[in-house]
């Protein structure tokens, strides 16, 4: 697993470009903003379109580049799905898409099946569904491109302060090794509050490793290696021995806590 | 007191099986949507199946405990039982089983521990059909009477479940409860500060497009009160949902099993006002001058 440090000033980093990325820019006057999301796989006749690109604004999803007659906007309100003139949609420099003008009356409603978004456009079948799950060694970026809820959930968490202290402090070399999904809801409420943790110690001796397990991860050949029966599991290292760890959340208190306590009781 | 000895494991095994049958019989759709779990009965045969197991179950489980055809009443728990046990077993061999692998959930079981426990409850069921003896001594009709009203019962408590105001009897939700000591441990805000108003969702409901619209009209602004909405699934789920219901509010994914606790008909409002459970709502969300 590769590893990566998580640095306050890094993070920091981190959070102000997806800050940028994940909200809707300001346009100009009369045109209705869009802000790129990676959050959908886009199939057409059961083939992935990969040069597909999603938007995200008020009216909608914007899809470009699924070789349909014209941009295409998926419509939430009224679940329908509406052409927009190509030539009213414009892209700046920066990525960001902006619609000028009104999308056509719709062309067909969508319906929603298993979590995807299915419709019907020029005789095809469109499905949109959410980006299958992370699987493999990860880094921070790419857990919040995958899942932009990491990112507030680290930013608002406030991390329990005496454990805080405690890692801050901690003077040895510890892999905190990070098992989890990015489709697991336990995982999403936890992890970062960890990641918060970590980066509110501002400690370089502590060092976090994330992996991303699959659904029904108990085949994967990772999670049989380490012996994980559930995410998140949470691995403290140092010098490449285990010397702890926690299946999942704790039973009580926070999971710095947990973490600080394992360092405390289990360090050699 | 040698008789009385002999009759326990009967007695014990049918105070299990009423436990379990009135547990059911309270939520029979939840009932109904772990049998569905199994993937071996699905749709209406998964409800039938639930409301037959229901009033047997209760039928078997009062005849051990006052023991009337008891060998019999045994025999046949044992029965279920091993029917039961090899449902569980089929299911896990497919893969099908409860959890999603996330840790988290205190009250869901591995099937290894469920056929652990069935199998306990077998034995029981073969030592009730060894030691019972005699049991009361019953009239001819008196029987039939006890077996048709709690076969009667069986039936009718189901069918009438919902509208039972027992929310609060079987469910940990209770007005004066502190945020504490709900499952709630996934929310990404500290709920003991402040008032909340929280909703239980089923995020494939038809009307969630209505609900979150009138969540949205009460999120912060005159109701002074926070939004969050927790549902039990995976977080992908969560994609879909706030794209097609654009809630102006937090939307939590957390385990099935941890909300489950707190419900037994979806949706479900609450309260929370510095940490206590005020208010609690079933079916639709309350009217901002009920949240003010």
């Amino acid at each position: 697993m590769k590893s990566m440090t998580v640095m306050a000033v890094a993070a920091l980093a981190i959070g102000s470009i997806f800050a940028v990325a994940t909200e809707a820019p300001a346009a100009a006057p009369g045109l209705v903003p869009f802000a790129p999301t990676s959050t959908y796989k886009v199939e057409v006749d059961g083939a992935e379109i990969r040069t597909a690109e999603t938007f995200l604004g008020d009216p909608g999803l914007l899809l470009l580049g699924c070789s349909l007659k014209f941009p295409v906007l998926v419509c939430p309100t009224d679940q329908t799905i509406r052409y927009i003139p190509q030539e009213n949609v414009i892209r700046d420099p920066q990525g960001n898409v902006s619609m000028k003008g009104t999308p056509t009356d719709p062309i067909s409603n969508y319906q929603t099946l298993g979590g995807q978004i299915i419709f019907q456009a020029e005789g095809r079948k469109v499905k949109l569904s959410p980006k299958p799950p992370l699987v493999g060694t990860q880094t921070l970026e790419k857990i919040i491109a995958h899942n932009p809820d990491y990112e507030s959930r680290i930013k608002n968490y406030a991390p329990d302060e005496a454990a805080v202290t405690f890692l801050s402090q901690y003077k040895q070399k510890t892999q905190i090794q990070i098992y989890f999904g990015s489709w697991c809801s336990v995982c999403e409420a936890w992890v970062p509050r960890l990641v918060k943790s970590v980066q509110s110690a501002k400690n370089p001796e502590l060092e976090l490793q994330f992996e991303a397990l699959p659904k029904n991860f108990l085949g994967d050949t990772t999670a049989k290696l380490k012996g994980i029966t559930g995410v998140p599991t949470i691995i403290l290292v140092q010098n490449e021995k285990e010397i702890g760890r926690l299946n999942g959340r704790p039973e009580e208190g926070t999971m710095e806590a947990a973490i600080a306590k394992l360092l405390r009781t289990n360090a050699p | 007191m040698v008789s009385l000895l002999r009759s326990l494991p009967a007695v014990a095994l049918g105070l299990v099986f009423v436990a379990a049958g009135l547990l059911k019989a309270v939520d029979p759709a939840e009932f109904t949507r772990q049998i569905e779990t199994y993937g071996i009965v699905t749709g209406p045969a998964a409800v039938w199946l639930a409301y037959l197991l229901i009033p047997l179950e209760l039928a078997l489980g009062t005849a051990l405990v006052v023991g009337y055809r008891a060998r019999l009443a045994a025999a046949l728990t044992g029965a279920l039982l091993v029917l039961f046990m090899g449902a569980t077993a089929y299911a896990w061999s497919q893969g099908k089983t409860e959890g999603c692998g996330c840790f988290g959930s205190i009250a869901s079981r591995t099937p290894g521990q469920v056929l652990l426990e069935d199998t306990a409850f077998l034995a029981l069921a073969f030592l009730a059909m060894l030691l019972h003896r005699q049991g009361l001594s019953w009239s001819r009709w008196r029987p039939a009477v006890v077996l048709c009203v709690v076969l009667a019962a069986g039936i009718a408590l189901p069918a009438g479940a919902y509208a039972l105001p027992i929310d609060s009897l079987v469910t940990d939700l209770k007005v004066g409860r502190q945020s504490a000591d709900l499952p709630l441990r996934e929310a990404p805000m500290d709920l003991s500060k402040g008032t909340f108003l929280v909703a239980l969702l089923d995020v494939n409901a038809a009307d969630s497009r209505e609900t979150v619209k009138r969540l949205n009209l009460l999120n912060g602004g005159q109701t002074g009160a926070t939004v969050v909405a927790f549902f039990g699934g995976e977080v992908d789920e969560k994609t879909i949902f706030c794209f097609n219901t654009n809630p102006s509010f937090e939307v939590v994914a957390a385990p099935r099993a941890d909300l489950k606790r707190l419900y037994r008909k979806l949706p479900k409002f609450f309260q929370l006002k510095e940490g206590r459970v005020s208010r609690i709502w079933d079916g639709v969300p309350p009217t901002p001058e009920e949240v003010s």
